[in-house]
């Protein structure tokens, strides 16, 4: 249990739209180990988007339990929340979400600003940060003046930033195009395979999939097949 | 950095901020015009009306104002005269008989207060004699002169040369007539000060009431008026059974003005802001459901809900802050200019005399009411931010991030 990264327990969503119940997500049970690379796969509305978003504590699960770290993120207020997600958690969205008032730079040095951390250690992480996402010269641009790989670049490099102890991904290469594409998941692999960071992601692009260690097929809202890809490896 | 953040937001519309600004700016600019404007239109009252009529202090018997009979005449004139001849802050003191009468012309007769005056002196301390705007000031070679107000006279159809005949009571209660003939014709800013007084010389005046050189009112012009108060202390101080009133305590309508303004200020500003937190309110809002994606990502990255408020409450705070720093010294200028040159009010000068101003207003504000309206306006604007603020803390990360 040491590496046990993420443990959602028998998680559900149910949306109350008028008189019908709509089970976004159906009793789900997840356990992700440090240093993994997870694809969750399935048609649209099969629930991808609302696990990840219980998984990283932005919705809360209508029953279940969600345990990060050994901390049930359920039982969390929303400030503690807020704090916890900071820590622990780092997001890549489908559309970027980037600030657009503050540069690259700023963009990846706003989360330890968050964090409180120093002004030295700072510097030293977003000029790493950028060099391993490939953006050391787009430093001091603003996300207008990027192109879309290079603004989900500097996302990564973002949900990096803070030292998470996993990354989620929601559809991150949904708006690119291929070669963009091929290049993010270059980065995540490596960051992956180096640093051991561990990788969850929505996606229904076969590209995604294909790279992916492990694929969880949702259907419905549930697990419909759990498939180990390539054998987990540690970094380390 | 939440600073940081706020002022680049301020800039992603910058006409939406700008129209903000402008309107804390123009806000500002109006709201200190018109305190300034109604300031120096108390000024002009207390002006005239210190200058024309009050004087800075005046001395009576105490019951004179009250019962006015002309025998409460002044205790001890010259242990009061004494007196001011040792302050250096008197400029001037006319020594007056007043009285009440009846003036009569062949076509019609009006109440009045003849006042019976040194002419030197009365010109030194009211300056009539520069009010004289047809025939000549009193001269005292001549006798049976008399001068009179321009709308006293047109209501008894009387001009300079006619002659007015006078009634009232001397000392026994004997009632007098006596004909003056006009040699002047004097204007004033106060209309009633026009219509009701008529002046003749003090000695003429003395001899027909038989007063016997007593005297009901001392007039005293000071140099500064901000020795009113030591000057009256002084004179109350000498114990003569005289009272001695400042031109705030003869004038209550005037005093009243000036201890109300800064109810005005708040009325005043407090209208404008009001109208300026419906602008503020309004703009934040649409501000924060602009940038509702982006508030549920700096939620989920990890920006607390604290830090939110504060940054949406900053924004506003910033483009107040502006608003003021642009509207203030705007306002200055503009208070500075006019108020240098003054603004003619000459189109409106009948309604104005009637309530003692003159026709030309000088805008006047102290310092101390800057800050103090800027102030009003920040704290209206942390208010106005409120509503928006709580807002942007209800949104729900999930939510907010797929809006589109």
């Amino acid at each position: 249990m040491q590496n046990t990264v993420i443990d959602a327990h028998n998680i559900s969503k149910v949306y109350d739209q008028g008189p019908v119940a709509v089970k976004a997500v159906n009793n789900v049970h997840l356990h992700i180990e440090k240093g993994e690379f997870v694809a969750l796969v399935g048609p649209s509305g099969s629930g991808k988007t609302t696990l990840l978003n219980m998984i990283g504590g932005l919705d809360e699960p209508t029953t279940g339990n969600v345990v990060i770290n050994g901390v049930d993120i359920t039982k969390l207020s929303s400030n503690e929340l807020i704090d916890f997600r900071l820590n622990n958690i780092g997001f890549v969205f489908q559309s970027f979400n980037l600030i657009p008032v503050l540069t690259a730079r700023e963009n990846i040095e706003f989360i330890m600003l968050l964090q409180k951390v120093g002004k030295e250690e700072r510097e030293t992480r977003v000029l790493k940060l950028l060099e391993e996402v490939g953006l050391t010269d787009k430093a001091n641009a603003k996300p207008g003046e990027l192109s879309g790989g290079q603004q989900q670049r500097v996302a990564v490099a973002r949900a990096l930033a803070s030292k998470p102890r996993f990354v989620l991904a929601d559809e991150p290469t949904a708006n690119l195009d291929s070669q963009s594409a091929a290049n993010l998941l270059d980065i995540m692999e490596k960051l992956n395979r180096e640093e051991g960071m561990t990788f969850v992601f929505s996606t229904h692009d076969q590209r995604v999939i294909q790279r992916a260690r492990r694929v969880i097929t949702l259907v419905d809202g549930e697990v419909a097949e759990d498939t180990l890809q390539t054998p987990l490896t540690h970094a380390g | 950095m939440i600073l940081s953040i706020a002022w680049r937001n301020l800039w992603r519309n910058p006409l939406r901020s700008l129209v903000i600004i402008g309107s804390v700016m123009t806000g500002l600019l109006a709201g200190i015009f018109i305190l300034a404007f109604f300031r120096g239109l108390i000024n002009e009252q207390i002006n005239t009306g210190i200058s024309q009529q009050l004087s800075h202090i005046q001395v009576h018997n105490p019951v004179f104002r009250e019962l006015d009979e002309e025998q409460y005449t002044i205790n001890n004139v010259s242990g009061v005269l004494s007196a001011l001849e040792k302050d250096d802050q008197v400029a001037g003191i006319s020594q007056r008989l007043v009285i009440t009468a009846m003036a009569s012309s062949a076509y019609t007769a009006s109440g009045v207060s003849i006042y019976g005056v040194e002419p030197l002196s009365e010109a030194a301390v009211t300056g009539l004699n520069k009010r004289i705007k047809e025939g000549h000031y009193l001269e005292n070679s001549a006798s049976g002169q008399i001068l009179m107000g321009r709308k006293l006279a047109k209501k008894l159809h009387l001009g300079q040369g006619s002659k007015v005949i006078l009634t009232f009571q001397d000392k026994n209660n004997e009632l007098i007539a006596a004909a003056f003939r006009i040699t002047g014709i004097f204007e004033a800013a106060n209309s009633n000060l026009e219509e009701n007084n008529v002046f003749v010389k003090k000695n003429e005046l003395d001899s027909l009431t038989l007063l016997g050189g007593r005297i009901h009112e001392l007039a005293i012009l000071l140099k500064d008026n901000k020795a009113v108060e030591t000057t009256a202390f002084k004179l109350r101080n000498l114990n003569t059974g005289n009272k001695v009133e400042t031109w705030k305590q003869l004038s209550p309508e005037i005093r009243m003005m000036i201890d109300s303004f800064s109810q005005y200020m708040v009325i005043i500003i407090g209208i404008i802001l009001i109208a300026l937190v419906f602008g503020i309110v309004n703009t934040m809002l649409m501000a924060v459901l602009e940038r509702y994606r982006e508030l549920g990502v700096l939620m989920a990255i990890g920006l607390n809900k604290r830090k939110i408020f504060s940054m949406i409450m900053t924004e506003t705070l910033l483009m107040t802050i502006l608003g003021c720093l642009a509207g203030l010294p705007l306002s200055w200028l503009t208070v500075y200019l006019t108020g240098r040159n003054g603004i003619n009010l000459s189109r409106f000068s009948e309604g104005l005399a009637m309530y003692g101003y003159g026709t030309r207003v000088y805008p006047q504000l102290e310092l101390s009411y800057y800050w103090q309206v800027g102030g009003m306006a920040i704290v209206a604007a942390l208010l106005a931010s409120v509503y928006p603020s709580l807002k942007a803390l209800q949104l729900k990360p999930a939510t907010a991030i797929r809006k589109i």
